[in-house]
């Protein structure tokens, strides 16, 4: 043991030093953490034993631990019947949807917003853009009837007077109205993240391609974009973490719960909460969210571990 | 003098730049140009004073930092106590906590020279929003009655929450096992039942609650069973809906037209078309809840005959499985023919345009369609006296027009009628008391009244008509306590005194007769289990959801949709809970034999 003698006449040995040195440093931080750290352990991690409730006929009387096991019957409302292939298919083609659009959309604003930059615009159109966002679903909906309503409508009235088309009972055109209004939502503030990684990027770079001839598209094409990769990669990889989940504002205020348009818009969420309205049944409802993270925890671990594989910098864990 | 202002300059300089290492390496490494500056670099390079300055720097943030750390700290705990100090206060009487009631019980028990046990009642406000005093002044009058002359050897403790958040409370009072006596279910009796949150009855209906039993009969207390055990004490009111008719008096007029010869829809539909003929732009009928036309209750005519729904929603919205006619045996409902004729009746209408196109979506109703003179009549489901239905739609909440009621029909009682009931928590420490207290509520008409109109002089007086009128300078804003809507949750309602607004003498009158001369269903008082067939349930009511709306509000063909429906109903096992109904309506029945 190497001891050596430290400036207050203490003995300690090599691996003391460090440790204390660590201490040191590391005590404050932690610190700093812990309240958050015991919020997370009560809020988050301590109620992740409830998933047992899943597999349990739960009753009041009998509580969390002896209520009576089931097994999977929790889970054949899901998967047994007929409705159950459309909203999976659903689920997972909006947030494929969703995903694609969710990150070259909100570039496209952000980058347009880098480039009003500090003029007197960027006060409004920043605010505007990001409005959107906290507005309540249930408001948006009624925004939604008032352009779709067939007999009041804005879009029935002025663009298609004639041929007026009942929106509310034809499915087909509901994806594309879906992805509209999801954009229009959320586009402003998911780009707030991009806008201010593009902030981080260094003037000069594009000086020296400015001086090097190089036009806006392909300053974009080949500063900008490499340069937001880890963003990029980041943020998808964790909204894949979310992929069976589905926003129920979305879909069930915005087509207003309408039966006729459940081929196009009924999802997970929304299928659960209209078959679980009449039987309040614990155990059904966890089972459906118990399937809904558990399938998205493998699908980001197994992401995660693909990107890793590819380019290790930019793997989240 | 030079050094001197070198050495002020170079320590402002060093306080400047210390924070930041980068800068001052810089700093340091750059070359200045002038031998002025040179002289203070050299300065800056002191040892002593650097060292002096750094510790200064560094004490100085530690306490900054301890500053900003420690006032952190102190507004979370003081928002925190603020919090709790405003939960304290802010309690308004329409938020109960058990724990301080529970305090409030020990001091009464203590303060009491017998052990007297505590029986908690906890009701919803409904519209009303009695204040503390009232609440506390009733509980003491209450009290008072029961154990100095009724003899009573309990008390009570009351707990009104507000009709919003009422069934979520409750529901969770009731699933952390609390103490609670009586408690109002509102429709969900066999859930609650289902999942072990009350307690049963059965061996109190000979023993304490037997004036009830005999008031009501057997066939009420049944709509309130689950697995061959009562769970609750039902309401006993008049659940005997009527259909009334309403319409604009002055378009009746212009037309000539006697709204007393409307028997049915199909009379109806004639007036209808009348009316589009004149004012091409008015909906002939408009619905009176969103999303609904609600045309299929009671017996309108040949529409839909007699259905029993089997304690589903008597609208038909949640039918997995009914009984049509005379019959005993449970069917499809929306395989019916009765079904299937209103459906065709409504698109037709639809068509024609005698109702609002879009109905399940929209969010207008009559109460924005009549003043706006866009809707001609509307059907409301009531109780009532057709006079009060007129005063309701004449008092200017509907607009400046004159409306005329007609009644149409009237419902048949089945065991989806029967929704209000109170049970007993299954965590009561009394239940015998609870049940005793609740055969005082439904026979004793004194102490009736005294829970549901408060104290007489405070909360109300007896004026000269036998009504319960407000006392002088109190009205329905400032009352410290008054829930008479209580009347129809709990209790037997021919008790209650009348009062303006609410009852009149002539609707109690017809109330009693009502209760008198009903007509039951052969199935009153079966109640179905649905907890071996949940998967097929959820399937059908998702299902039910994606056509009902459409189909009934004359969105779809039913010539083309009523098959699809059928068949995607069947895809999700609706026989299968046809014939778990089936087998126990059979067994129900054997047993009244």
């Amino acid at each position: 043991m190497n001891r050596f003698l430290m400036e207050n006449g203490k003995m300690q040995n090599r691996l003391q030093m460090k440790w204390n040195v660590a201490l040191k440093k590391k005590a404050p931080l932690v610190l700093m953490m812990l309240p958050g750290l015991i919020y997370l352990a009560i809020n988050n991690y301590m109620p992740m034993f409830g998933i047992i409730l899943a597999f349990k006929n739960y009753n009041y009387k009998d509580g969390f631990l002896n209520s009576a096991w089931c097994g999977l019957k929790n889970f054949e409302f899901l998967f047994k019947t007929k409705a159950s292939f459309t909203m999976i298919r659903n689920t997972l083609c909006y947030n494929f949807v969703f995903v694609i659009l969710g990150v070259v959309i909100p570039i496209m604003v952000a980058i347009a917003m880098h480039e009003i930059g500090k003029k007197r615009l960027a006060k409004f159109a920043q605010p505007a853009v990001i409005f959107p966002f906290v507005i309540s679903w249930v408001i948006v909906g009624y925004i939604v009837y008032a352009f779709l309503n067939s007999s009041n409508g804005f879009v029935n009235n002025s663009i298609l007077k004639e041929n007026g088309i009942s929106w509310y009972s034809e499915p087909q055109y509901w994806p594309v109205i879906i992805v509209i209004v999801y954009i229009w939502k959320t586009a402003g503030f998911n780009s707030i993240v991009y806008m201010a990684s593009i902030a981080g990027i260094d003037e000069n770079i594009y000086e020296a391609a400015r001086v090097d001839g190089a036009g806006k598209l392909s300053q974009i094409k080949n500063i900008t974009i490499p340069l937001l990769k880890p963003t990029i990669i980041t943020l998808t990889l964790m909204s894949i973490s979310k992929i069976f989940n589905s926003d129920f504002g979305l879909f069930y205020q915005v087509p207003m719960n309408s039966g006729q348009l459940y081929p196009t818009t009924q999802t997970i969420d929304t299928y659960v909460y209209n078959a679980l309205m009449e039987i309040n049944d614990v155990g059904m409802a966890s089972a459906a969210t118990f399937f809904q993270s558990i399938a998205g925890f493998i699908l980001i671990l197994a992401a995660n571990l693909i990107v890793s594989k590819i380019d290790r910098d930019n793997a989240l864990f | 003098m030079y050094r001197h202002c070198a050495d002020t300059l170079c320590c402002f300089f060093n306080k400047m730049i210390k924070n930041v290492q980068k800068v001052k390496r810089d700093v340091q490494i750059k070359m200045p140009k002038n031998d002025m500056f040179a002289m203070i670099y050299i300065q800056v390079k002191d040892p002593d004073k650097i060292k002096l300055e750094e510790k200064k720097m560094k004490r100085l943030k530690k306490y900054m930092g301890i500053l900003l750390a420690s006032a952190l700290t102190l507004s979370l705990a003081a928002c925190g106590q603020q919090a709790v100090e405003q939960a304290e206060n802010g309690q308004t009487e329409q938020q109960g906590q058990v724990e301080s009631g529970q305090a409030e019980q020990a001091t009464e028990a203590k303060e009491g020279s017998k052990n007297l046990k505590t029986v908690t009642i906890a009701m919803s406000g409904m519209q009303s929003s009695p204040t503390e005093e009232g609440i506390k002044q009733v509980e003491d009058a209450v009290n008072d009655y029961l154990v100095n002359e009724l003899g009573k050897d309990y008390q009570v403790d009351i707990y009104i929450w507000d009709v919003g958040s009422y069934f979520s409370n409750a529901n969770m009072a009731l699933s952390a096992g609390e103490d609670l006596g009586v408690v109002f279910t509102m429709a969900n009796t066999s859930s609650l039942a289902a999942s072990g949150q009350l307690a049963p009855l059965n061996d109190y209906l000979d023993d304490e609650l037997k004036e009830t039993y005999e008031l009501m009969g057997e066939r009420w207390f049944d709509t309130c069973s689950f697995n061959g055990n009562i769970y609750g004490v039902p309401a006993y009111r008049d659940i005997v809906m009527d259909t009334y008719l309403v319409c604009r008096t002055d378009i009746l007029e212009e037309l000539n037209y006697d709204l007393d010869s409307v028997h049915s829809l199909v009379d109806f539909e004639e007036l209808l078309l009348l009316v589009k003929e004149k004012y091409p732009d008015m909906y002939g009928y408009v619905p009176y809840d969103q999303g609904k036309l609600q045309l299929l209750l009671g017996k309108t005519g040949t529409m839909t005959g007699n259905v029993d729904f089997l304690g589903d929603s008597y609208y038909g919205e949640t039918s997995t499985g009914a009984l049509i006619g005379d019959s005993t045996t449970v069917e499809n409902f929306y395989a019916s023919d009765v079904f299937k004729d209103y459906c065709s009746l409504v698109y037709r209408w639809a068509q024609e345009g005698l109702v609002p196109p879009e109905t399940s979506v929209s969010p207008d109703t009559c109460a924005e369609m009549l003043p706006a003179g866009t809707g001609f009549s509307t059907l409301v489901y009531t109780g009532n006296s057709p006079e009060t239905v007129k005063e309701q739609f004449n008092s200017g909440a509907y607009g400046d027009y004159d409306y005329s009621v007609v009644k149409i029909d009237s419902m048949v009682i089945g065991s989806s009628s029967v929704g209000s009931a109170c049970g007993i928590g299954a965590g009561c420490s009394c239940p015998e008391s609870a049940a005793d207290l609740m055969n005082e509520i439904w026979t004793n008409e004194y102490f009736y009244n005294l829970l549901c109109y408060g104290i007489e002089g405070v909360d109300y007086v007896m004026d000269e008509n036998g009504y319960a009128a407000y006392p002088e300078g109190v009205d329905a804003t400032n009352v410290p306590y008054r829930v008479a809507q209580w009347g129809w949750i709990i209790g037997d309602l021919s008790k209650l005194y009348p009062s303006e607004g609410l009852i009149s003498a002539e609707d109690k009158k017809l109330v009693t007769e009502k209760m008198k001369n009903v007509e039951y269903a052969p199935a009153f008082g079966f109640s179905f289990d649905a907890s071996a067939v949940t998967t097929e349930v959820s399937a059908v009511q998702n299902v039910i959801t994606q056509y009902y709306y459409g189909l009934t509000n004359g969105e779809l063909d039913p010539e083309e949709y009523i098959p699809v429906f059928v068949s995607e109903l069947e895809d999700a096992g609706i026989n299968d809970i046809i014939a778990a109904k089936q087998e126990q309506l059979d067994k129900y029945f054997a047993d009244k034999q």
